[in-house]
C-alpha cells in the first residue's frame, strides 16, 4: 500500500456506487443476532456515557437539601434551574462569579488556540520542509517536553512569573499554553503529507518569497491540520487545571476548572450558602458549548482531522 | 503499512540546499516561548532542588540531599508503583475497548453507530475537573446513586472510595472519559484501509474476526501505538481525578497517592519547595526513561517515525 | 505510507467537506472572539484599578487603595461598607480561594516576593505559620489592642506572641452539642453533660437503634479532632514563639481522648464519615447520626442540606470531662492579617480593626448573608443577637448556648508548621476511617511524622 492513489480509487469508487463507506456485512456471514447484540453492547455503553451528564443535568433543577435527599436519577419539587442559572451570574459566598470564569475560559482558550495554532503551523513547516543545522535536535527536544509533568513545571513557573510580572496576567496563562509539543508533530507531519515540495520548488522559481509561500501555498493547503490543533489547543486549554491553580491568585481571573474546584472545596469545607446546586449548575453549563461544538464539528473530526494527529 | 520514508525530506534538504534558513526563523517563535515557559522553569526547578530551606535557619546549598530524601521515600516510590499498575491496567483497557468499538463501527456490524460515535466522543468536551466532580456525586457511599444501586442489586456495601476500589474507580472515571475519543482516532484510521483488501480477504474466505485482528489491527498499529505513548504518558501523570475525587473523600487520597499528587502536596501543601521540585525531576526523568525505552524498541522494530 | 496520505483524497465529499469544516472553524473563531472581546474589556478595568472594582465602590479620587484577600461570605459587604464610611481608604476584596487554597498562594506569593496582599483572612490556626516565616505586621504599634476588652479571651490570645499582635480576631466557632429532639425522645436518650453520659448515651441508641449512632466523628478534619482536643483538655501543641515546639499526641490526656473516640468507633456508636460530604448530610437527616458537635457557624449550613428534621435540632452546651465543668472547644474562625511589604501598613491596620471590632462590620458579617459567629463581645453578649431562631432549630435559641461556649475556652497553642500539619494529617488519619488502624495508632505515627518534620526545619522538640 505505498500509493495514496491507490486508496483514493477505493473510496471514490465506493463514492459513485453509491454504497455505504464499508464493505457490505452480509458478506461477512455473520449468525443472526450479532448485529443486534453488538448494538446493545453500543447501547450499554453509551448509557455509561450519559448517564452522568444526564444526573448532571437533573441535579441543576434541584435545590441543595433535594440533591442531598432526593433520588439522583429523578427530578424533585421545588423546579430550581432557573435560581440556579441566575445565581451563575452572582458573587456566591464571595467565590466568583461563575459568568466571569466562563468568560475568561473562552478568552484563553480563544487566544491561546489562535496563537498555538500559528506557532505550530511555522514550526511545523519548518521541521517539516527545511534541512538546517540542529533541526533534529530541536525536534526531539520539543517532543521530549510531552514528558515533562506539569506539575513539575507550573511552581518554577509561578517563581519565575514572580520575577517579570506575569503573576496574574492573562499572558501568564495564554502564553504557555502556545507551546505545543503534539501541534507541532501534527503539522510536520500534515504538511509532509500533504503540500508537495515540488509545489513549494515551483514557487520559489517563480520567485514567491519564503512568507508568500507560506502564507498563500501552505496554509491554505494545510487547514484540516491548522483546524484539528486549533480545537485540540482549545480542548486543552479549557480542560487545564494545574496551571491557572497555581498562578491565579485572583477569583476573577480563573478558568472554569479552577472556579468550579474553588467552588467545590469552599462547599465541602461547610459554607453557609447552597453552593451544590450552583456547582453541579455550572458543571452543566461547562460541558454544553463544548458538547454543542463537538456535535456542529463532529463530521469534521470524522472527515480525517485527527488521523495526522496519531500516525506514526 | 509502513512508515513516512525517512529518506523523503532530506532529500529534499539536498534539493533545495540553498534556502535553508527561513527553517530557522520558521521554528524560532515557538523555541522562543518552549525555552521561556519550558526549560527557563525545568532549570530553575533543577537549581531549586539543590538547595534547602529550614523556617529555623534559612536557606543552604545542599547538593543531592533532596535527592536521596525523594529515592528513600517510601511514599513517593508507593505513588511511582500506583500510577504503573494504574497505566497497565487502564491504558490497553481503554485502547483495547476503542479499538473494539471502532472495528465494529469500520466493519458496519452496529445499528446506528453514527450515534454511538458521537456519543462516545462527548466525555472529551468535559473537563476532567468537571468529570472528576460528577463521578464523586454519583459513586460518594451512602449518596451517589451508583453507591445504592450496588447496595440494590445486592452487591452489599460498595465503597467506591475505599483504599482498594478507589484506583478501580479512577479507572472507570479515565476509561469514561477517554474511551471516545480514542475510538475517533482508531476508527478515523481503519477508515484508510482500502476496502479492496478486505474485500479480497473475504474472497479467500476469511471470518470478520481475522479480517479484525490479524488484517487490519497490523494497519493501523501505529496509530495504537502513539495512543499508547499518548495515554501512558497521562497515565503517570494523574493528577486531576484524584485530587478532586480527595475533596469529597480526604481520606482517599494519600499525600502521595501519585507522583505528581507528591510533588504538588510536598512543594503546595507542606511549603518545601526544594523536596518538591527534587521530586518533579525525578518523576519527569523516570517519564522520560520508560518513553525513551519504548521509543527504542519501536525503532529497533522499525515502527517509528 | 500512513493514513494522513489518503485524508484528503479519501473524505467522501472532498471539497464541500473542507468547506464545511473552514466554515465551522471561522464560526468558531468570531463566537470565540466576540466572546473574548467581551470579557477583555469588563475584565481589563478592575485590573487596571480603574472602574467599580468589587467592593470598590464609590471610593474617593486619592483613597489609598489596599488589597484584601478573604473568601469567607459577606465580606464583600462589609468591604462595601468600610469604603462608604472610609474615604480615605479603598479596599479592593480579592477571592484567591479558600482557607488552604489561599494560605498556599499567600505563601507562594511570598516566596515569589511579589502580588501578596495588604490584607488577608487567615485562620487563628495558620497565624502563628506566617509569623515564623516574619510574613506578619505587627499591628500593637497601631494601636489595635485599644479594642481588646471587646474580644472574647480566646480569640485574642491566639493572635497575640509577647507583647506582639500579629492578627485582628473576627469570628470564632465554639463547640456545642446539636441534637436531633425527636431521635433523642424516641429512644429516651437524655442530653449528656459528660463524655461519660455521652457513651452511656451512645450505648442506649445504639442499642435501640442498630443503624444509629450518637454523632459522627470524621478523624480525617484535622481543624474537627484538634477543636474537640482542645475541649477535651487534650491539645497537642505547645509553643508561644521562637525556636522550641511541643508536640504531644502520645501523652496521657492525648491517649484517653483517642481511646474514648476508638471505643465509640468500634462498636459503631459513632459514624466516621467525611466532614459536609453528602452522605454526612443524609446521615443527619435519616436519624443515623442523631446529633452533632456542631461549631457555632455549623447550624446555619446544615439548614440548607437537609429537608426531613428541619425544626428538630436542638442545642446543648457540649459534654466536659467533669460533670459541672464548662469547657468548649474552637473549631474555624478566622482573623485579619496585614501582610508585610504593604507599603499601607498603618490603613491596612485601620480597616483590620474596623473589620473585627465594629458594630458595623458585625451587623453585615453576622448577617443572613454572613452567618459568621462573633468574637466580638458587644454582639455576643446582644440579647437581641442570643435570642435569634433559625427553622431548623424551632424555637430553640441556638446564639445562647455558643455565646456561652465562647466564653468557656482554653486558648490553643498552635504550631508554627500547621500547613505541614494539615497536609499529613489526611494521609496518616484515613486509616482510621477505613478501619485500618485505631486512633492511638495513628496519633503515634502522627506524633513520629510531626517531630520528624520539626527537627528537619531546624526546631527543639519537646515531647511527652
Amino acid at each position: 500500500m505505498s500509493s495514496p492513489a491507490h486508496t483514493g480509487r477505493g473510496s471514490r469508487r465506493a463514492r459513485k456506487q453509491g454504497a455505504a463507506d464499508h464493505v457490505p456485512i452480509h458478506l461477512y456471514g455473520l449468525r443472526r443476532g450479532t448485529v443486534t447484540v453488538l448494538t446493545l453492547i453500543c447501547g450499554a455503553f453509551a448509557a455509561f456515557v450519559l448517564a452522568p451528564i444526564a444526573w448532571l443535568a437533573i441535579n441543576a433543577t434541584k435545590t441543595q437539601a433535594n440533591v442531598y435527599g432526593t433520588p439522583g436519577f429523578w427530578f424533585a419539587r421545588p423546579f430550581h434551574l432557573f435560581q440556579n442559572l441566575s445565581a451563575l451570574g452572582r458573587n456566591i459566598s464571595g467565590a466568583g462569579v461563575y459568568l466571569q470564569w466562563l468568560g475568561n475560559t473562552l478568552l484563553y482558550a480563544a487566544v491561546a488556540g489562535l496563537g498555538s495554532t500559528l506557532l505550530s503551523a511555522l514550526a511545523g513547516y519548518g521541521f517539516a520542509r527545511f534541512r538546517f543545522r540542529g533541526a533534529n535536535a530541536l525536534f526531539y527536544l520539543v517532543m521530549s517536553t510531552l514528558l515533562v509533568p506539569i506539575t513539575s513545571v507550573a511552581l518554577p513557573l509561578f517563581l519565575v512569573y514572580a520575577r517579570v510580572g506575569l503573576v496574574n496576567s492573562v499572558w501568564g496563562m495564554i502564553l504557555p499554553s502556545m507551546v505545543s509539543p503534539v501541534g507541532i508533530y501534527l503539522m510536520r507531519t500534515y504538511i509532509d503529507a500533504s503540500v508537495p515540495a515540488d509545489l513549494i520548488n515551483a514557487a520559489r522559481m517563480d520567485g514567491a518569497s519564503e512568507t508568500r509561500i507560506f502564507v498563500q501555498i501552505v496554509l491554505p493547503l494545510t487547514v484540516p491540520g491548522l483546524v484539528t490543533v486549533l480545537l485540540l489547543t482549545v480542548v486543552a486549554v479549557w480542560n487545564n487545571y494545574f496551571l491557572p491553580l497555581i498562578i491565579f491568585s485572583r477569583s476573577r481571573l480563573y478558568p472554569l476548572t479552577v472556579g468550579l474546584s474553588s467552588l467545590s472545596r469552599q462547599a465541602e469545607t461547610g459554607s453557609k450558602a447552597e453552593l451544590v446546586p450552583v456547582l453541579i449548575t455550572g458543571g452543566l453549563v461547562t460541558v454544553l458549548p463544548l458538547i454543542v461544538l463537538f456535535l456542529f464539528l463532529e463530521k469534521y473530526f470524522r472527515g480525517g482531522a485527527l488521523q495526522g494527529s496519531t500516525t506514526g | 503499512m509502513t512508515h513516512i520514508p525517512a529518506s523523503r525530506p532530506r532529500g529534499l534538504g539536498r534539493r533545495g540546499s540553498t534556502r535553508q534558513w527561513p527553517g530557522a526563523v520558521f521554528i524560532t517563535p515557538h523555541m522562543l516561548a518552549l525555552a521561556l515557559f519550558m526549560l527557563v522553569p525545568t532549570v530553575y526547578a533543577v537549581y531549586d532542588s539543590l538547595q534547602t530551606t529550614r523556617l529555623i535557619g534559612g536557606t543552604h546549598f545542599s547538593g543531592m540531599a533532596n535527592y536521596r530524601a525523594v529515592l528513600h521515600s517510601a511514599e513517593f516510590w508507593e505513588g511511582v508503583r500506583r500510577v504503573l499498575l494504574f497505566a497497565a491496567v487502564q491504558v490497553p483497557l481503554t485502547i483495547g475497548l476503542a479499538f473494539l468499538f471502532a472495528a465494529a463501527f469500520d466493519a458496519g456490524i452496529v445499528k446506528y453507530s453514527r450515534f454511538f460515535r458521537t456519543v462516545f466522543f462527548l466525555p472529551f468536551a468535559v473537563p476532567g475537573v468537571v468529570a472528576a466532580l460528577m463521578w464523586s456525586f454519583l459513586l460518594l457511599p451512602g449518596f451517589g446513586p451508583y453507591a445504592k444501586l450496588a447496595d440494590g442489586i445486592g452487591l452489599g456495601h460498595v465503597d467506591f472510595f475505599s483504599s482498594r476500589m478507589i484506583l478501580p474507580t479512577i479507572v472507570v472515571i479515565v476509561l469514561w472519559e477517554w474511551t471516545g475519543y480514542n475510538v475517533t482516532i482508531i476508527y478515523t484510521s481503519l477508515k484508510s484501509v482500502p476496502q479492496q483488501i478486505t474485500e479480497a480477504a473475504i474472497m479467500d474466505g476469511a471470518r470478520l474476526g481475522t479480517i479484525i485482528l490479524r488484517l487490519k489491527l497490523p494497519m493501523v498499529w501505529p496509530t495504537i501505538t502513539m495512543l499508547f505513548f499518548l495515554n501512558t504518558v497521562g497515565a503517570l501523570q494523574l493528577f486531576t481525578e484524584p485530587s478532586i475525587l480527595a475533596a469529597f473523600q480526604p481520606q482517599s487520597v494519600s499525600f502521595g497517592f501519585t507522583p505528581s499528587l507528591y510533588v504538588y502536596n510536598t512543594a503546595v501543601g507542606s511549603g518545601d519547595y526544594n523536596l518538591g521540585a527534587a521530586a518533579a525531576v525525578v518523576l519527569a526523568l523516570i517519564i522520560g526513561a520508560l518513553s525513551l525505552g519504548a521509543f527504542a524498541l519501536r525503532r529497533r522494530r522499525g515502527e517509528f517515525a | 505510507m500512513s493514513e494522513h496520505h489518503t485524508s484528503r483524497e479519501r473524505r467522501p465529499h472532498g471539497r464541500p467537506a473542507r468547506w464545511t469544516a473552514a466554515a465551522g472553524a471561522a464560526v468558531l473563531a468570531a463566537a470565540l472572539l466576540t466572546a473574548c472581546a467581551g470579557t477583555d474589556s469588563s475584565s481589563a478595568s478592575p485590573a487596571t484599578g480603574g472602574g467599580k472594582a468589587s467592593g470598590g465602590a464609590g471610593c474617593a479620587a486619592g483613597a489609598t487603595p489596599l488589597t484584601f484577600w478573604g473568601w469567607s461570605a459577606g465580606y464583600d459587604l462589609a468591604v462595601k461598607k468600610f469604603n462608604q464610611t472610609h474615604p480615605g481608604i479603598c479596599v479592593k476584596i480579592e477571592n484567591a480561594g479558600a482557607a488552604g487554597d489561599e494560605y498556599t498562594k499567600l505563601t507562594d506569593a511570598l516566596k515569589a516576593g511579589s502580588g501578596t496582599p495588604d490584607v488577608a483572612q487567615v485562620e487563628y490556626l495558620e497565624v502563628p505559620s506566617f509569623v515564623i516565616t516574619k510574613s506578619l505586621v505587627d499591628l500593637s504599634q497601631y494601636g489595635v489592642s485599644s479594642v481588646r476588652k471587646d474580644f472574647a479571651p480566646v480569640a485574642w490570645s491566639q493572635v497575640t506572641q509577647g507583647s506582639a499582635q500579629y492578627a485582628m480576631p473576627v469570628d470564632l466557632g465554639p463547640l456545642a452539642l446539636y441534637y436531633n429532639s425527636k431521635e433523642f425522645a424516641a429512644h429516651s436518650v437524655q442530653v449528656p453533660t459528660t463524655w461519660a453520659e455521652f457513651a452511656t448515651a451512645a450505648d442506649k441508641l445504639h442499642a435501640a437503634d442498630p443503624k444509629a449512632a450518637i454523632t459522627n466523628f470524621d478523624p480525617v478534619s484535622a481543624q474537627d479532632v484538634l477543636a474537640l482536643m482542645q475541649q477535651y483538655g487534650a491539645f497537642p501543641f505547645s509553643y508561644t514563639g521562637g525556636a522550641t515546639l511541643g508536640i504531644h499526641f502520645t501523652g496521657a490526656r492525648q491517649t484517653a481522648f483517642a481511646n474514648f473516640w476508638q471505643g465509640l468507633i468500634d462498636r459503631k456508636e459513632v459514624t466516621t464519615t467525611a466532614d459536609f460530604s453528602p452522605a454526612q448530610w443524609a446521615d443527619f437527616d435519616n436519624g443515623a447520626d442523631a446529633s452533632r458537635l456542631s461549631p457555632a457557624w455549623g447550624p446555619v449550613g446544615m439548614q440548607g442540606s437537609i429537608k426531613k428534621t428541619i425544626g428538630d435540632w436542638r442545642t446543648a452546651p457540649i459534654p466536659t470531662v467533669a460533670p459541672g465543668q464548662q469547657q468548649s472547644g474552637n473549631w474555624g474562625g478566622s482573623t485579619l492579617v496585614v501582610v508585610k511589604g504593604t507599603p499601607h501598613a498603618k490603613e491596612a491596620a485601620e480597616f483590620a480593626q474596623w473589620f473585627g471590632a465594629s458594630a458595623d462590620s458585625w451587623k453585615i458579617l453576622s448577617g443572613s448573608v454572613g452567618g459568621a459567629f462573633p468574637g466580638y463581645l458587644p454582639l455576643l453578649d446582644d440579647a437581641e443577637f442570643q435570642a435569634t431562631t433559625l427553622p431548623i432549630s424551632g424555637t430553640d435559641t441556638p446564639n445562647k448556648v455558643f455565646a456561652q461556649a465562647a466564653q468557656h475556652m482554653q486558648s490553643p497553642q498552635w504550631p508554627p508548621i500547621m500547613t505541614a500539619a494539615l497536609t499529613k494529617w489526611t494521609s496518616v488519619f484515613a486509616g482510621v476511617t477505613k478501619g485500618s488502624e485505631t486512633l492511638p495508632q495513628a496519633f503515634a505515627a502522627f506524633q513520629q511524622q510531626m517531630v520528624a518534620y520539626a527537627k528537619d526545619q531546624g526546631f527543639t522538640v519537646t515531647e511527652g
